[in-house]
């Protein structure tokens, strides 16, 4: 698929020209065999260019531009007249898509104020999981750790076996130490009493571990995660005017389905 | 439709539309002519968000896994193989959301969720896609893009926890006929440029690159870098250079390119034996199933395709013009097109091309563009920040696994203590007396390198354990005084696998160890002659993604390749770490 799209840019060209094409049809004007490069055309060149690259083009680099985009416009045309866009799943997908975005950029949600992202977090709110800091020593196997637990117990310095994890891991999520050790080593570290001594098993061998300090999960506040409910607002915003697009669009239209019976019905 | 909204519908095709020949004259501004533009002047994403203070923060670093090489619905191919998952679902799913795939007609929805969620992730959509429609029809493409942008954004955990970063990407997808020389880029920052480069209008690196400088390291606050990808598919033309390049073009590369990815879900690219080594771990899940002793020039047999032809050449280089343009830090990734990062677990695979490998008898085609489940890209850092990951991602504190997440460290120096291995403080002497993954190593006088290396087996979850580890091996290349190019591969700790694969059952193997440490001095060290080395660890070995497959279809109604060979039916998953590099 990718390898034929690669070697068709003519596929490329239909769907800027089926996207031509269905936009002469909203307006009503008939196709025409003139190609004119107008001020817009230009200005919209150089804007492009100058967005990609931070500069304008040189008059030499705007010719090719202009070059280029008399061939784009032809091929455009062309394959819109031999109707290449019709029945092709990605050309309507992403004319779907254009007017979609066309809503979004046309009528973009209006920013919200902190009232209203407080309300919103409210009704959608964010956990932050709990955080550890859990004391390490690591026993490796075929060694016994039970003298090792007991004497820690008794608040005893020990010296455990050289492992990659150090000997104090600080705020550490559940998900985290189970990237370290493993996910049942980290749903028992998560379970064992703060401020004693105790040993989990992992693939690695035995980890006797103490957890220090245990910073609850909490719901997050707005100061902690304001970027991300600014951006999940103005998404539920944009996708609600979506939504109303495409409702007040379908008004415009009779929809009959006819269709053969379910395929998964059919099956059975 | 509103009338206003018509109205402006009209305004907006203007650009499109042809009404009578006038050029203007050119533009006074760089920004192409304020008012008079006809496209809508969209608002740019400001970055204006704090970096998060992270809780968990370690000078020695951690591991973070994640994926650099992912397509979603914004990309014109997954899109026409069924994908409807777009950037947002994308970043869900790396945070541990539920993915809806593509699923053929008549078949039950097909559901994915990772079991791990990833730490760190870009959406690298093709630019094309964004980029292909016709000039001046601007507003899909800077909306597509603004959207990317915003998408990440609303991934990026910026609360303490620090549990996920996000980072602003795309493909650019370049080729020359059935040569591809494609590269992600990935930027380190929320300003980025503002509109992706395109292979449409820019068809080599070289362009890619001069772009890029221009729009993005010209500008306050922008970084970016470029990452080669599946270079076996490239022809010969990933890693091209001929010996009299010039020293800046040289230079340009080994700026923007700190890294390649060495294996994703359309083959590995480490090395293919016949290809100028004969080492018998090369030819990683190769999806050319390539006879390059047979086929010494074929297409894909070429020293270009493969990561450690280019280390070895970029050391050829380096004596010739002065600089390595090849200095490459090593990652994986996926590369789906499902919108599923990070989605390489081979036990519950369910294909990375929508609906073109949607069940597994799709998976066993040899024509199929895909042939594995890709890999993961890990780093070293303090920290899961934006800033840190990227840091770590340019001076190459990385590695990449065949999507297992096996954990490796890896230091050289003149002076590393010879118990390392027996010390708790591995990272922390590593650091303090050499240099990690990634980096150089200067001359000293009468000195040998050491390089110290220790590996932990990936831990599983709880439903699926992990695989123990075979063996560490250190892969050395290196240039004579005559300037000849020359490897060699060492194991450095562990031994040849134990473990036999039940290709009914794939249950994982006993054998193995879940720790392998070394250090290890280079007996043959030459302080004239320019190195590399490079560490890869083996894990025992497993049934294949293609085994798998074939045990998902019933014993009488398996295609063929399941029994004719043609297929690798074990797999031994893997690790390469960055290289570290010694300058004479």
């Amino acid at each position: 698929m990718m390898r034929r799209l690669l070697r068709e840019p003519a596929l490329h060209f239909a769907v800027a020209g089926a996207a031509l094409f269905a936009l002469h049809a909203l307006v009503r004007k008939p196709a025409s065999s003139r190609i004119v490069v107008d001020r817009a055309v230009v200005l919209g060149l150089r804007e492009q260019h100058a967005r990609l690259l931070g500069a304008a083009p040189s008059p030499a680099q705007e010719r090719e531009l202009v070059e280029r985009w008399i061939d784009e416009e032809v091929l455009a045309r062309e394959a819109a007249a031999l109707g290449l866009d019709r029945g092709d799943p990605i050309v309507r997908g992403r004319l779907a898509q254009k007017m979609r975005f066309l809503q979004a950029d046309l009528a973009p949600p209006a920013e919200p104020a902190d009232a209203e992202l407080r309300a919103f977090l409210a009704a959608h709110p964010r956990r932050e999981p709990a955080l550890l800091t859990v004391g390490h020593v690591y026993v490796s196997r075929g060694r016994d750790p039970a003298p090792l637990l007991a004497a820690l117990r008794r608040g005893q310095e020990v010296r455990g076996d050289a492992f990659l994890v150090g000997p104090l891991l600080e705020d550490r999520t559940e998900e985290q130490l189970g990237a370290l050790f493993g996910g049942e080593a980290a749903r028992a570290i998560v379970a064992v009493p703060e401020g004693t001594w105790s040993a989990v098993a992992s693939p690695y061998g035995t980890h006797l571990v103490q957890v220090r300090r245990r910073i609850p999960g909490h719901d997050a506040r707005l100061e902690e995660v304001r970027e991300q409910v600014r951006e999940a607002l103005l998404a539920a915003r944009r996708e609600e005017a979506d939504r109303a697009l495409v409702q007040r669009l379908r008004g415009k239209y009779r929809i009959e389905i006819d269709a053969p019976a379910a395929p998964l019905e059919a099956q059975r | 439709m509103r009338p206003g909204c018509t109205a402006l519908l009209i305004a907006a095709i203007g650009c499109a539309r042809a009404l009578h020949v006038e050029p203007p004259p050119p533009a006074e501004a760089p920004d192409g002519g304020g008012a008079a533009v006809s496209c809508p002047a969209l608002p740019d994403v400001v970055d204006s968000a704090p970096e998060p203070q992270c809780l968990s923060h370690d000078p020695d670093r951690q591991v973070f896994y994640g994926d650099l090489h992912v397509h979603t619905s914004f990309s014109w191919d997954a899109y026409g193989w069924g994908t409807r998952t777009d950037p947002d679902g994308a970043y869900a799913y790396a945070r541990g959301g539920l993915a809806n795939l593509a699923t053929p007609a008549g078949e039950l929805p097909r559901l994915s969720r990772l079991a791990r969620p990833l730490d760190f992730a870009a959406v690298t959509d093709h630019s094309e896609f964004l980029g292909a429609a016709a000039h001046g029809d601007c507003t899909p493409r800077l909306s597509a893009w603004r959207f990317e942008r915003a998408a990440a954004e609303r991934a990026y955990d910026r609360s303490p926890a620090c549990r996920f970063t996000s980072l602003v990407g795309y493909e650019w997808t370049g080729n020359v006929g059935e040569r591809w020389w494609h590269r992600s880029v990935i930027f380190g920052t929320s300003q980025v440029p503002g509109l992706p480069a395109s292979a449409l209008d820019r068809n080599t690196p070289e362009e890619l690159w001069a772009s890029l400088e221009k729009s993005c390291l010209g500008q306050r606050g922008c970084d970016v870098i470029t990452i080669p990808h599946n270079p076996n598919w490239s022809g010969g033309l990933m890693f091209n250079m001929r010996d009299d390049a010039p020293q800046r073009a040289a230079m340009t590369r080994a700026r923007m390119e700190p890294l390649v990815e060495i294996f994703q879900h359309k083959g590995g690219s480490e090395c293919a034996r016949g290809a100028g080594t004969d080492d018998p771990r090369c030819n990683f899940y190769d999806r050319f199933h390539l006879r390059c002793a047979e086929h010494p020039d074929g297409m894909h047999c070429r020293g270009g395709n493969f990561v450690r032809n280019a280390l070895r050449r970029g050391l050829q280089l380096e004596r010739g013009i002065g600089v390595n343009p090849f200095k490459l830090g090593i990652i994986a990734g996926t590369d789906t097109h499902n919108g599923t990062p990070g989605a390489t677990d081979e036990a519950t695979y369910q294909g990375h091309l929508g609906l073109d490998d949607a069940n597994p008898r799709r998976r066993l085609r040899l024509d199929l563009g895909s042939n594995s489940a890709g890999g993961l890209a890990a780093v070293w850092a303090e920290e899961n920040s934006r800033t840190a990951i990227f840091a770590a991602l340019k001076r190459r504190e990385t590695f990449g696994t065949s999507g297992t997440r096996l954990r490796v460290r890896f230091f050289g120096g003149w002076d590393l203590p010879q118990d390392m291995c027996r010390s708790s403080s591995f990272a922390h002497s590593g650091y303090a007396q050499g240099v990690p993954m990634g980096g150089d190593l200067a001359a000293r006088a009468g000195g040998i390198p050491g390089f110290a290396v220790w590996a932990l087996q990936d831990p599983g979850t709880s439903g699926s354990p992990g695989t123990p580890l075979q063996q560490i091996q250190i892969i050395k290349g290196w240039v004579d005084a005559a300037g000849a190019s020359h490897e060699r591969v060492i194991t450095v700790a562990g031994a040849e696998a134990k473990a036999a694969v039940d290709p009914a059952s794939c249950t994982p193997p006993a054998e193995g160890s879940s720790s392998l440490c070394a250090v290890w001095t280079d007996p043959d060290f030459r302080s004239q002659e320019a190195a590399f080395y490079y560490a890869r660890v083996l894990e025992e070995p497993t049934c294949s993604v293609y085994q798998r497959a074939c045990n998902q279809i019933a014993a009488d109604a398996r295609p063929r390749t399941c029994t004719d060979g043609s297929l690798d039916m074990t797999v031994e998953h893997r690790a390469w770490t960055s290289p570290i590099w010694y300058h004479p």
